[in-house]
């Protein structure tokens, strides 16, 4: 049996299942399921890395009539950091939500459609499949946002809500119009058919706004601090670390299948700049937050500045430097997906205990909350790309891509996003080891800061196994 | 006579678009968004899409206007005054985009692949006549699985955020008091509006029509009996959910169970096709209009967002 459909059947049978029997332990049944899942993940994972990408034409109707599925290196391996965070989110929402008994009811079902979603993007081999995707993550990921129902979080989700639809309409459009031009929606066929003319590019330009929107990158980013800092702690991580990573590999594929042909250099040196403006302004933002949500949602704005740098560095560059941007990017996108997760997790017990939200709240917590913020400087040393850690890989590789194609203003921003990462870190670090503080708190389940510990060690440990998904991240075929 | 014709539809949109923009009350926004969303149905049609044509003016004019005519209400009630309007950026932006679109349009390329003639070579083994229905149910199936999987998501959205709000509303207002006009048209409107509900759907399979576009008469028969205080959902609120999830549920089901036979996922049996597309749709019909119906229903009573 191909195991291809079966990533998209688990998510969908079990959100289903979620929402109709909400009187069964949907928690436990839920971690079931993933685990499922992940298994499913990993054996696709093990079939790719042995037979090659392989591609699954939905009911038996194959492309450009039909819609096929694709599962190449990079997809496995998205698919396999989809589940493994997935699965350690559902255990932490399972200790978490127990102080939220009304907005456990509708997180499982949600949590559920959205992983379908993020599945079947990673799947995806068709535009128009891809909006749809897009589609059903953001409508679940608005629904995770606003579940508290607060005002601030009602507002934080209608302001996503907008931003998300307007990038959804520019991208929709993009898709009609080389519908229009090429009569296919299918990525592979486009990929060889586009040709430079002024609708083509109209219509890359149209998505590549749409995408930049859903991403949030800077100056698109104003929606995300409050959406991703307001949220309850496991929505932030599974928002930070996998929804907004989803329209940017759409916007990598779309460019790296393209090429260099019809991208023009000056538009990646421009998307490039964007990424180093959102590391500065993400960074800064970072520093100056009161709330320590708000900090690390910030830094989520910095750190996706980071993958921005693959444009500059892979478009009109050589073969060797363009090879190690991608790896570099995707490394990159792996080891904050973890990270970031981790941070979110470990800040999200840290509130949860202390019972207040400010960063100057945490004074003292680090005699009361070790594992915590043990958690919580893991998950920086990555974030912060010193070694040994799957951020510190990445951003050697990418630094390796700027220096051999010559572009040394990258590397100093590379340089320049490191030491503001670490002002805002170490602020946090500086209020919670003050010895004179006696905060106050409440016990909390040890399984929340194991969840964080885990999520941080993975991101730590791919500093030492980085070669693993890097084998696997080849570009796509008319790069090489 | 064509010309004038279209464009008067033409201009007609446009001074739709403006009025819904530069209305300085929002009732009339709305009522100009309505105007334009029939006009734009009219506009599918003359583009010979009449598929599209109703699906706008069912969902994108009617049911639409219904929940924004709500919202309003809503907003009068708490004394909200509506956001001024910045709207010398968006007239500049969608001015420079439709001249690009325009410009691109005249520098077009021929499309080597013909979708819809594919689409016509394949239509026997489809199952049903109507192209757009084997599109839709056949060809990219999983697309329609997934939409359903949004619309189904929507509504499980508006309930997370009515159930904290909504039960205190509901009993507040119990009493009925139901209109004797309204209430004897509505009751003998409402077996017609099923029934065109049906036909609509049963004639998806060879011309224009489907689970969509009767899905949303249905739900605009359930609104109908609301406003005329009827409130039959009261009387299987547990059987309303399950109505809700039951089309994706079907449809899953049938998607995956034919992979036992060997088959991918969402193949249909050759010699059944049809029957599978029919029946699929039927349930689909009844599940989106109760989607749809539901998103006017889980509309809060006289609570706001309570802050903490």
């Amino acid at each position: 049996m191909n195991l291809i459909p079966l990533l998209l059947v688990i998510p969908l049978a079990w959100a289903l299942l979620s929402l109709l029997l909400p009187r069964l332990p949907i928690g436990l049944l839920a971690l079931a399921g993933i685990v499922l899942q992940l298994g499913t993940a990993a054996m696709l994972w093990n079939n790719v890395q042995v037979h090659g990408a392989s591609s699954y034409a939905i009911g038996d109707w194959v492309a450009p009539l039909g819609i096929t599925l694709v599962a190449d290196g990079l997809t496995v391996t998205l698919l396999a950091m989809t589940a493994l965070i997935a699965v350690v989110c559902a255990f932490y929402a399972i200790f978490y939500l127990r102080a939220y008994e009304k907005e456990r009811r509708y997180f499982w079902p949600l949590f559920w459609f959205l992983l379908a979603a993020l599945n079947g993007i990673w799947l995806a081999g068709d535009l128009f499949n891809l909006y749809v995707g897009l589609e059903l993550l953001t409508l679940s990921a608005v629904g995770m946002v606003t579940l508290s129902g607060e005002r601030h979080a009602l507002a934080a989700g209608l302001r996503y809500l907008y931003a998300a639809l307007l990038g959804s309409l520019a991208y929709l459009l993009g898709v009609a119009l080389l519908y229009g031009a090429y009569g296919t929606l299918d990525l592979g066929q486009l990929s060889s058919l586009l040709d430079a003319n002024l609708m083509t590019q109209l219509a890359l330009a149209l998505m590549t706004f749409g995408l930049l929107m859903k991403t949030a990158v800077f100056p698109l980013h104003s929606w995300l601090p409050p959406a991703h800092g307001g949220a309850l702690a496991p929505v932030s991580a599974i928002l930070s670390a996998l929804v907004v990573k989803s329209s940017f590999y759409i916007l990598a594929r779309l460019w790296m299948d393209a090429g260099d042909a019809l991208m023009p250099v000056s538009a990646a040196q421009l998307l490039g700049t964007l990424g180093a403006l959102a590391i500065i302004w993400g960074g800064w933002q970072a520093f100056r937050q009161s709330e320590i949500k708000m900090l690390v949602a910030y830094s989520t704005v910095a750190q996706l500045g980071y993958l921005m740098l693959l444009f500059p560095l892979a478009i009109g560059q050589s073969q060797q430097s363009a090879v190690l941007a991608w790896q570099g990017t995707m490394l990159h996108l792996l080891s904050h997906g973890f990270a970031k997760a981790a941070m979110f997790l470990a800040v999200g017990t840290l509130v949860l205990a202390v019972g207040k939200k400010r960063v100057v709240d945490m004074a003292g917590i680090s005699a009361k909350m070790p594992l915590a913020l043990f958690a919580f400087g893991l998950a920086s040393i990555s974030i912060m790309g010193l070694p040994p850690s799957g951020g510190f890989n990445a951003k050697w590789l990418l630094m390796q891509s700027a220096i051999q194609s010559g572009q040394w203003h990258w590397v100093a921003v590379l340089l320049v996003g490191s030491l503001i990462t670490a002002s805002y870190v170490f602020r946090v670090f500086s209020v919670s080891f003050q010895k004179d503080a006696d905060p106050q708190i409440r016990s909390t389940h040890p399984a929340l800061d194991l969840s964080a510990l885990l999520l941080a060690a993975i991101a730590i440990a791919l500093g030492f196994a980085a070669a693993i998904p890097v084998e696997l991240l080849t570009l796509p075929e008319d790069m090489l | 006579m064509q010309f004038a014709f279209d464009s008067m539809l033409g201009l007609g949109l446009l001074a739709c678009a403006a009025g819904v923009f530069w209305s300085r009350d929002l009732f009339r926004s709305v009522v100009m968004f309505i105007a334009f969303g029939l006009l734009l149905a009219l506009t599918w049609v003359r583009l010979e899409a009449p598929d599209l044509a109703l699906a706008e003016a069912a969902i994108g004019a009617g049911l639409t206007g219904v929940l924004l005519l709500d919202a309003i209400g809503h907003l009068r009630q708490h004394n909200e005054h509506s956001p001024r309007n910045h709207w010398l950026l968006p007239l500049l932006c969608c001015i420079a985009l439709a001249l690009l679109l325009i410009l691109s349009f005249n520098a077009r390329p021929e499309a080597s692949i013909s979708l819809p003639q594919l689409v016509a070579e394949s239509l026997p083994e489809s199952g049903v006549e109507h192209p757009i229905t084997a599109v839709l149910l056949n060809f990219r199936s999983y697309d329609t699985l997934l939409e359903i999987a949004v619309l189904l998501v929507a509504a499980v959205v508006a309930m997370a955020l009515n159930d904290g709000l909504a039960a205190a509303a509901r009993t507040s207002t119990e009493q009925s008091n139901r209109d004797p006009v309204l209430a004897g048209f509505t009751s003998r409107l409402a077996p017609v509006i099923l029934l065109v509900a049906i036909y609509v759907l049963w004639a998806g399979s060879y011309m224009p029509g489907g689970a969509f576009q009767g899905g949303a008469i249905l739900a605009a028969g359930l609104v109908l009996l609301k406003l005329a205080d009827f409130h039959i959902e009261r009387y299987a609120e547990s059987l309303l959910r399950l109505g809700l999830a039951f089309g994706f549920l079907v449809f899953l089901a049938v998607a995956t169970s034919v992979m036992i036979g060997g088959r991918p996922f969402l193949t249909y049996p050759e010699a059944f096709a049809g029957q599978f597309i029919l029946f699929i749709e039927a349930v689909l019909t009844f599940s989106i209009g109760l989607i749809l119906f539901s998103l006017f229903n889980q509309s809060p009573g006289q609570e706001v967002p309570h802050d903490n």
